[in-house]
């Protein structure tokens, strides 16, 4: 596994509250990320040859060309070159539960754009098309899918304009995207997923049912993983404006049950329709998470 | 919660340990603190449900230590109702006191021992029962005074003894006692309570405000018998017979044989039959031996009360009746030669002093008191007109005529109930005496009904009290009666010794009448004849005439003194010699009380206002009633009470954990 070097190790979220523009933020990253990568093997979605580069110790086995190396006793990597033919939608949650931070630093949203910001970058760089979808109780903004730097822009433009507010009818939502879906592309969804589950599931389905290759950034606070609390609380829910008295400890249990559950569903709905998902939590580093999503994409058969 | 009271109420104050689960729940409890969360969805319903419940098993958590702590304060401070009396036996700083009582009826033989025996058994019991802590004081007669009750540990006094009960004294000591103590004391009664022994607890439950537990524990046989032997009449003189009488109570003697024992001789012999309750007179011819000495007659078969199988009898005795004689001149020295006159052995020789010499102790060791002639009331005097200050007297007022009515007339007269004045009648011509009917008590050793020699000139009239002896004009000479303090008054109404008035002490009727007058005064105040009981407190027939008496038991040892002391008695039955210092020395036979083999029971009966207070039980009911005091079920409540708490506590605590 590559691991990060010294220079994208400030790339957490603490790090980059400050900086305000999304653009500049994204270009960090993503730059972070491929400096970090350093002669990575990552060469993007498409599959043609670009050109070949020596191998470097450490990398998997499985990358050398093997025949130039019966040939010439050298070994070199594979690189290919990207190709546009990819349709990609980022579809981004932006109900007032994104906006939840347990802590004074980055909240699920901040945490969500930033991480769209960086895909779209990383798309448009690799010179594939991407849209953006952002839904709360329904669409809110969509910018179909484009290669272009201008496409670039415009989706960073509509992240920094937009804010979390209103219910979160995420099923619905992603339900509604994929209405609007033709070709066969990707879609990642980045999202909190506090809704009902079976309607989750549905919109996933529909999705697939779209022949839409399938990535789920299932975000989350770290409390809303470990939720520990243990004096009384008088929870109010930032989206029903609903208040719930009860002390931590039951609160803890029932969280903890109630998520558990939740999850369970969700998980095994992504595995039964071949839905790539990843937890992330916004207290990671951002070129972890993307790192992690990226693998899995670049481990599927 | 009126009924509840503690026996250790200091304790009590432990009840603010009752604060600290109370502090620790406040100090446990945590600020409600605001949480704006993403999303409530899994914390509805149930979770608000399950906060409740918690909060609820919470409280009851801190209920039920707070329980703990109280129910273990209420197991130190020994809580009990007020509403149950007899709860004061469980007071482990209590005081309960026993009484045994000691009299000789206790000495009654059951197949389970002496009924003293099973009152000491009761009493191991009761304080092997009470708590370690209660103090059990029982009755030491000897000490008069109660001390602690220690197990195994032989009284110095015997366990029955021979006298009236003395439970009016251990009553006193137990009000003594009971003033001196701040806990509430218990007072436990062993006796078979005869008659007399019942009626005194029952004046003693009303008289006393009793509001702390006594309990009478009934120790009488079930079906008492007793054969019982008494003399009636020693031998006398050349009477070669002894008069005695069997008796038979519960149970017909079939077969009995009574010997009569003169010192190691058996100088008489007879067998007797009597049925059930009844007695059956016996003479028994007696040997020579027995008829100048002294002896016991016996009874076999013994019986369960042996007190009363042997009885002891002293041939020829007589009790000689003191005589003093207050006047203030030489007019009733007739009184004195008539007494010497009549039998010597009858009475002792009469001592007179004036008026104003008299002290209470010359009235007190007195028999007969006769006031001759006297005009003035002398001070001592004053005791004959007070109640209880002296025993039963016959007192003989003769009036003085020669200055008129006397003021001390007067007193006496007033005493007598009589409010009019008496008035000294004179009489046209000299009056005789007649015996007023020929029943009188006096008849007998009178020559005539009528003694035409007396000559009466003046007289009182009216005299107070019944008509003994009449003048010829149907007044009275001499009237008799008791006044309330139980002293035989003999009025005359013309003086006694020599005077003017009458010429009485110069004829053949003075020394007779002086002899029935005084006769009727003693069998009136039941002097005659004298009975020596056994533990009976006796006046000192020595006492205030300067002289004592030294008493040997039949084998010669020295038993008592009597010298200055005002009362006397013996501890047991038997003959003694009463040797009086310069007087001839006499036997005296010593009964055993007859009052204790009577066997007649009766249990205490509490009023109304003690019957909460006061059990009557049985040996049995009392060992119950023991039983109920070890399982005290109100601390096994407790106990249990607490055992649940703590259970209780535990399984909240474990959920709590788990949770």
């Amino acid at each position: 596994m590559n691991e990060p070097k010294s220079g994208v190790s400030f790339l957490t979220p603490e790090h980059l509250t400050p900086i305000r523009s999304l653009n500049l933020r994204a270009k960090i990253i993503v730059e972070g990320l491929i400096a970090g990568l350093h002669r990575s093997p990552y060469h993007g979605f498409s599959a043609e040859f670009l050109e070949h580069r020596p191998y470097l110790p450490g990398e998997s086995i499985r990358n050398i060309d093997w025949r130039k190396f019966a040939r010439t006793d050298r070994t070199v990597v594979r690189l290919f070159e990207d190709e546009t033919n990819l349709y990609a939608r980022i579809l981004l949650d932006k109900s007032a539960s994104m906006g939840f931070s347990s802590r004074n630093g980055m909240n699920k949203y901040d945490y969500a754009r930033t991480i769209a910001a960086s895909l779209a970058w990383i798309f448009v760089r690799q010179r594939d098309a991407v849209g953006l979808v952002t839904f709360d109780d329904s669409i809110d903004a969509a910018l179909p899918p484009r290669s272009t730097n201008v496409q670039l822009k415009n989706i960073i433009a509509c992240l920094e304009n937009s804010a979390p507010s209103s219910a979160t009818r995420c099923g619905a939502a992603i339900d509604s995207a994929a209405h609007g879906i033709h070709k066969r592309g990707m879609c990642v969804l980045i999202s909190d997923l506090f809704d009902d589950p079976r309607s989750i599931i549905q919109g996933l389905r529909h999705l697939r049912f779209k022949r839409q290759d399938t990535v789920l950034i299932w975000l989350l606070d770290p409390l809303e993983v470990d939720f520990r609390r243990d004096a009384p609380l008088e929870v109010h829910d930032v989206e029903s404006d609903e208040r719930v008295f009860l002390d931590g400890e039951t609160a803890e249990r029932f969280y903890r049950r109630g998520m558990r559950g939740h999850r369970e569903q969700i998980e095994e709905a992504c595995r039964e329709l071949e839905i790539d998902w990843e937890i992330v939590t916004t207290d990671e580093p951002f070129h972890g998470a993307l790192m992690r999503v990226l693998e899995k994409r670049r481990r599927l058969p | 919660m009126s009924w509840l009271a503690f026996f250790r109420p200091l304790f009590l104050w432990a009840m603010l340990f009752a604060a600290v689960p109370i502090l620790i729940h406040f100090f446990q409890r945590r600020r409600t603190i605001r949480l704006d969360f993403s999303s409530v969805r899994f914390l509805r319903e149930a979770a608000v449900k399950a906060s409740r419940r918690k909060r609820l098993r919470r409280l009851l958590l801190l209920l039920t230590r707070i329980a703990i702590v109280a129910v273990i304060v209420l197991l130190f401070a020994r809580p009990y109702s007020r509403f149950d009396p007899f709860g004061s036996f469980r007071n482990p700083q209590g005081r309960t006191f026993a009484w045994i009582d000691p009299t000789i009826s206790m000495d009654y033989r059951t197949d389970a021992g002496t009924l003293a025996a099973r009152a000491r058994q009761g009493l191991a019991s009761l304080d092997s029962t009470l708590v370690h802590s209660h103090e059990l004081m029982v009755f030491e007669p000897c000490a008069g005074a109660f001390d602690v009750y220690e197990p195994g540990e032989e009284s110095e006094c015997e366990p029955v003894r021979h006298g009236p009960t003395n439970l009016g004294e251990a009553l006193r000591a137990f009000r003594r006692e009971r003033m001196r103590g701040t806990q509430l004391p218990s007072l436990v009664l062993f006796s078979d309570f005869q008659e007399g022994t019942a009626a005194l607890v029952d004046t003693f439950l009303l008289s006393d405000s009793v509001f702390y537990p006594v309990v009478c524990v009934w120790l009488a046989p079930r079906h008492p018998y007793n054969y019982a032997i008494r003399v009636g009449g020693a031998p006398e003189g050349p009477s070669p017979y002894l008069e005695c009488t069997v008796c038979a109570t519960g149970r017909e003697l079939a077969s009995g044989e009574v010997s009569v024992i003169s010192g190691a001789l058996r100088t008489g012999h007879e067998r007797v039959a009597v049925p059930r309750n009844d007695s059956a007179s016996l003479r028994i011819e007696t040997s020579a031996a027995a008829r100048n000495a002294h002896g016991a007659v016996r009874l076999v078969p013994a019986d369960p009360y042996p007190h009363d199988n042997v009885d002891h009898f002293v041939a020829r005795t007589r009790d000689a009746v003191r005589v003093l004689i207050v006047c203030d001149d030489a007019s009733c020295f007739p009184i004195a030669a008539a007494l010497g006159a009549i039998d010597g052995s009858l009475w002792y020789e009469p001592r007179t002093l004036g008026s104003q010499e008299v002290r209470f102790e010359d009235l007190d060791s007195a028999d007969v008191i006769v006031l001759a002639g006297l005009s003035r009331p002398a001070r001592a005097l004053q005791a004959l007109f007070a109640r209880r200050s002296l025993d039963a007297k016959v007192v003989v007022f003769s009036p003085a005529m020669d200055h008129g009515e006397s003021s001390l007339t007067r007193d006496v007269f007033r005493h007598l109930g009589v409010r009019a004045a008496p008035e000294i009648v004179r009489a046209e011509s000299p009056l005789s005496a007649v015996l007023p009917d020929t029943i009188s008590v006096l008849w007998r050793g009178f020559p005539l009904a009528r003694d035409r020699s007396v000559a009466v000139d003046r007289y009182l009239a009216p005299v107070p009290g019944d008509v003994l002896v009449r003048l010829s004009n149907r007044a009275a000479l001499a009237a008799g009666t008791v006044d309330s303090a139980g002293h035989c008054w003999i009025v005359l109404a013309t003086p006694l010794g020599i005077d003017p008035s009458n010429n009485l002490a110069e004829t053949g009727f003075y020394v007779p009448l002086v002899d029935r007058l005084l006769s009727f005064g003693l069998s009136s105040v039941g002097a005659r004849p004298h009975e020596w009981i056994a533990g009976r407190i006796e006046r000192n027939p020595y006492y205030g005439r300067g002289v004592g008496a030294h008493v040997f038991d039949v084998n010669g040892k020295p038993v008592a003194q009597w010298s200055s002391q005002p009362t006397v008695g013996f501890d047991g039955p038997g003959v003694f010699r009463v040797q009086p210092r310069g007087e001839a020395a006499y036997w005296v036979a010593v009964h055993a009380d007859p009052a204790e083999a009577r066997l007649v029971y009766r249990r205490p009966q509490p009023g109304p206002a003690a019957k909460r207070f006061v059990k009557v039980v049985d040996r049995e009911g009392f060992e119950e009633f023991l039983a109920s005091i070890r399982g005290s079920s109100r601390l096994n409540l407790l106990w249990v009470v607490l055992g649940l708490l703590i259970v209780l506590e535990i399984l909240l605590w474990q959920r709590r954990g788990r949770e």
